[in-house]
């Protein structure tokens, strides 16, 4: 697959001290993105369910990591990216709904359409820092979701429906390519699959360029940043619209797969559980991320019937917070490097915690 | 027309009181602890659960309203002490991560204890009816929420203003070096300003849940309203989350009156442009020169 | 190497070429305090130029508005003939006005070639596709300024640590090391010997010589010695207004300024 070559490809050698995950974590990842793509045929044959699951795993995979760009990358805490994704996945909706089922015009437009809400939310919001950013991000994308929610370019183009208001729109079909559809959930799966490994590819390359270097200086430093002669507000709203084109394609994937697009997709909550699948996984790592998202999908089908799993999920969060901080990636990561220390880095961490709350 | 006005106006004004209770909590916990409490609405709602089954159990809304908020302090307590105490001084995104947790568990305890159906708190005896105000008949409990709520934000506002407690919590917000060295136990202070704001939320769930009804989706609901009243009103100021409420309030209100389904456009366009025009709230701390 | 620099051609160190900077009626006020009240220097093309003055007298205020960081109230500022009052900051850096910080302001977590490269990469980059879509460690020219700007401050030795381990000393050096990555012709250093050991202090005085051979350098300074020692011009800043200017021999006899500083319990 294409996708995997980029992957190793990467090679110019990491002079700066600097480099974006080192050659053996590319080719881990290069094997684990080959391990799913023989994972759906098998979990398909098992029971066709699991490949329901394993595609919208991949697509808040894909979500988390157009997030984990922006906030662990550019330290942008977006509280707003249900709005670009929401945004994809209404563009989809309406475009296949109405105009053409073929991929190639419909995911462009749904990465499109992400690019430029973010660009405009972005623009808006960059002069604001820190948890003022983070709020106005949401409260454009809340704006946002009122607008869909009452079906407000309906009521201005004075059209009977345009976003189907409170019920959203449904029955959307699926893609089609070059005379192929997209109907089998296998196939579906493994278009995104590629997609989601595309993504991953172009944000690891963006993430390693001159511009993801500034960006992350951003995120260091940025008032010195400024002072070393880069025009921060631009690169700030630039990195947004770019993580805004991935979220889009994140909706424009999950909205013809579910069949349906609803404004719960822009709500606030989504926005919400993303910067905690983000944290879970350990920001910055860009593939941490994507696992805290499958993983949170994963488990919220599987608790789903359990009564009790959003006080599983909640107590997860709260001891990873306390206990493993830089998220699952950090965990492996201090494993890797010291696994004979963990134990004891265990042992150290409960002591801690003691010490602090008698404190 | 003058009619709906006075009602709108009272109605504003008395839903905006209710909403400066949970926002005075939220931005006193952000000034001093530095965290952002996504608890805070969950609390709220527990609140409203506590003093359902009070209410119901011992057949008394003002054993309710005496009690349940008591019971959400204690769980306040459990919270900062065992989960937010160790996090103090790392980065407060943790603590959205943490407090995210707590509301989601939170939420999820009690539909499991409860149910997902609403409930309904009693309004005592004393208070129903309507009271004629000349112009409009108003709901006697309404009234009373009105006036207790204002009675409460009057009292902290002078507490914090006046008290020697408003200059050491203020002075712990700025420097916790400094308070040390004035031999006051800085960790007890944050215990105490955290279960202080859990508190006030959880006596606003019973206010509100005898009105509205009790719902497990009562806290969600409402923490984004009051983050936004907290952020217009300038993280940390506890004067521009009250001015705040009252905006919101009013504005929701009289928006009901104009456009309904607009109102929550008009709430959060207002956060957008006082962000812009201010971009750190109405009365929050501006950037020293 | 000149041939990419924005900035233009580098000036010979003591070229008589009159004013490189130089403001007329400079006032800045922030709300009804007046930090910098009609303020007119010259600050001569070449050679160091110290800036001295009470603390509160507005050094780092005039610092801030040569930079961009704030626009001036009233009044106007030149650079090599342009205004520069109200101009973003990194346009000024890259019309070659260039600070450095007294606290070390630079980006701890990465090491101190990235820190130095990620500033001369400011030079070479801007939003063409390549800035997006090629490997940062494929574009030469930065990494080789980077690596002669650490060399030239004595930071080789340790180009791949993490700037957040180094030394106090070689924090500081790094500091003017991502400065001079710019390749500025204006350097402004705000206390570059602050908190430092003898050793230290005379290492850094060498440095701001030889940087002075090829760039025109203005410090804020406290410690006397230092002024008097090297500087080719002081300026002398009181309460926001500019007392006197000269060489250092005509201020130290200014009978104005030993009263207000030199005399007055100013710092060691």
């Amino acid at each position: 697959m294409m996708p995997v070559f980029e992957l190793l490809r990467d090679d110019d050698e990491a002079r700066t001290g600097n480099q974006i995950l080192s050659r053996p974590g590319r080719i881990l990842l290069a094997v684990g993105i080959l391990g799913l793509a023989a994972a759906g045929p098998i979990a398909g044959s098992i029971q066709p369910f699991w490949v329901n699951l394993l595609v919208r795993m991949l697509a808040f995979a894909l979500l988390a990591l157009s997030l984990d760009f922006v906030f662990g990358y550019a330290g942008l805490l977006s509280f707003g990216h249900a709005a670009m994704y929401g945004a994809g996945g209404y563009t989809a909706a309406l475009l296949v709904g109405q105009v053409t089922p073929n991929a190639l015009v419909v995911l462009p437009a749904s990465v499109l359409v992400g690019v430029v809400v973010a660009a405009l939310i972005g623009w808006l919001s960059v002069r604001a820092r820190g948890i003022y950013f983070a709020m106005l991000t949401l409260a454009f994308a809340q704006l946002l979701y009122v607008v869909v929610f009452t079906d407000l370019p309906a009521t201005i183009a004075g059209a009977e429906t345009v976003t189907g208001g409170d019920n959203g729109l449904y029955g959307i079909g699926s893609y089609e390519l070059a005379g192929v559809g997209f109907g089998d959930p296998l196939a579906y799966y493994f278009l995104t699959l590629a997609l989601v490994a595309l993504s991953l590819a172009g944000l690891i390359r963006l993430a390693n360029s001159p511009f993801g270097r500034v960006i992350q200086g951003v995120r260091e430093n940025e008032d010195r940043i400024e002072f070393i002669g880069y025009n921060v507000q631009r690169y700030k709203v630039i990195a947004f619209a770019i993580s805004g084109g991935f979220a889009g394609l994140a909706g424009g994937l999950y909205v013809p797969f579910q069949s349906v697009a609803n404004p719960g997709l822009l709500h606030w909550t989504v926005s919400g559980e993303l910067v905690v699948m983000v944290l879970l996984g350990g920001m910055g790592t860009l593939w941490g991320p994507m696992v805290g998202a499958g993983l949170v999908v994963f488990l919220e089908d599987r608790l789903g019937g359990v009564a009790s799993w959003e006080v599983i999920l909640g107590t997860l969060f709260v001891l990873v917070v306390i206990f493993a901080p830089r998220g699952i990636a950090g965990a492996l990561i201090s494993l890797r490097d010291d696994p004979s220390g963990a134990v004891d880095s265990v042992k150290e961490a409960l002591k801690n915690y003691v010490r602090e709350v008698r404190d | 027309m003058i009619e709906s006005i006075v009602r709108a106006t009272l109605l504003g004004v008395q839903s905006g009181m209710i909403l400066a209770l949970i926002a005075a909590g939220l931005t006193l916990i952000f000034g001093m602890l530095d965290v952002i409490n996504f608890a805070h609405g969950a609390l709220y709602m527990l609140g409203a659960y506590f003093g359902s089954v009070i209410a119901a159990e011992l057949g008394s809304f003002w054993l309710a309203l005496l009690i349940a908020p008591l019971l959400v302090g204690v769980v306040g307590i459990a919270i900062e002490v065992f989960s937010l105490r160790p996090l103090y001084g790392r980065n407060p995104l943790y603590h959205i991560l943490l407090t995210f947790g707590f509301a989601i568990m939170i939420q999820g305890a009690v539909v499991q204890i409860w149910g997902g159906q609403a409930r309904q708190i009693a309004q005592p005896a004393l208070l129903t009816g309507t009271l004629s105000l000349g112009v409009v008949d108003y709901p006697v409990y309404r009234l009373f929420v009105l006036a207790i709520s204002t009675a409460l934000i009057g009292g902290v506002w002078l507490a914090i203003d006046r008290s020697n407690l408003g200059i050491i919590m203020r002075a712990s917000a700025h420097d916790t070096e400094m308070v040390d060295a004035l031999g006051i136990d800085v960790s007890k202070v944050f215990t105490g300003v955290f279960v202080f704001g859990a508190v006030l939320a959880g006596l606003a769930g019973v206010l509100l849940g005898a009105s509205r009804s009790v719902n497990p989706g009562m806290g969600m609901g409402i923490i984004i309203e009051a983050f936004v009243i907290v952020v217009i009103g300038g993280l940390g100021s506890f004067r521009g989350a009250v001015f705040a409420a009252l905006l919101i309030g009013l504005v929701t209100s009289y928006g009901a009156l104009i456009a309904p389904t607009l109102t929550d456009l008009a709430l959060f366009g207002l956060m957008a442009i006082v962000l812009m025009v201010k971009p750190n709230g109405l009365f929050g701390a501006t950037e020293a020169a | 190497m000149s041939g990419n620099t924005i900035g233009g051609p580098e000036t010979d160190g003591d070229a008589p070429s009159g004013a490189i900077l130089s403001t007329e009626g400079l006032t800045k006020q922030f709300g009804p305090l007046t930090a910098l009240d009609d303020v007119s220097i010259e600050i001569p093309d070449g050679g160091i130029t110290a800036i001295i003055g009470p603390n509160g007298a507005g050094k780092t205020t005039l610092f801030n508005t040569f930079t961009g960081k704030h626009a001036p109230t009233e009044g106007r500022i030149e650079f090599d003939g342009q205004r520069i009052g109200g101009v973003e900051p990194y346009e000024i850096v890259r019309r070659g006005i260039v600070r450095s910080f007294q606290i070390t302001n630079f980006f701890s977590s990465l090491t101190a070639l990235e820190n130095v490269r990620l500033a001369a990469q400011a030079r070479y980059t801007g939003f063409g596709p390549a800035d997006f879509l090629t490997h940062h460690a494929s574009h030469e020219e930065p990494i080789a300024d980077a690596e002669r700007v650490l060399e030239r401050v004595g930071l080789d030795g340790v180009a791949t640590e993490t700037a957040s381990s180094l030394a106090y000393g070689q924090r500081r050096h790094l500091e003017v090391a991502i400065a001079l990555a710019s390749e500025p012709r204006l350097l402004l250093m705000d206390e570059p010997t602050a908190g430092m050991s003898p050793e230290e202090t005379n290492e850094t005085v060498e440095l701001i010589e030889d940087i002075a051979s090829d760039t025109t350098v203005v410090i804020i300074e406290h410690d006397m010695d230092i002024v008097m020692d090297i500087s080719d011009q002081i300026a002398v800043l009181n309460e926001g207004k500019l007392l006197t200017q000269g060489t250092p021999s005509e201020v130290q006899s200014d009978e104005r300024v030993q009263e207000a500083y030199l005399r007055g319990g100013g710092h060691e």
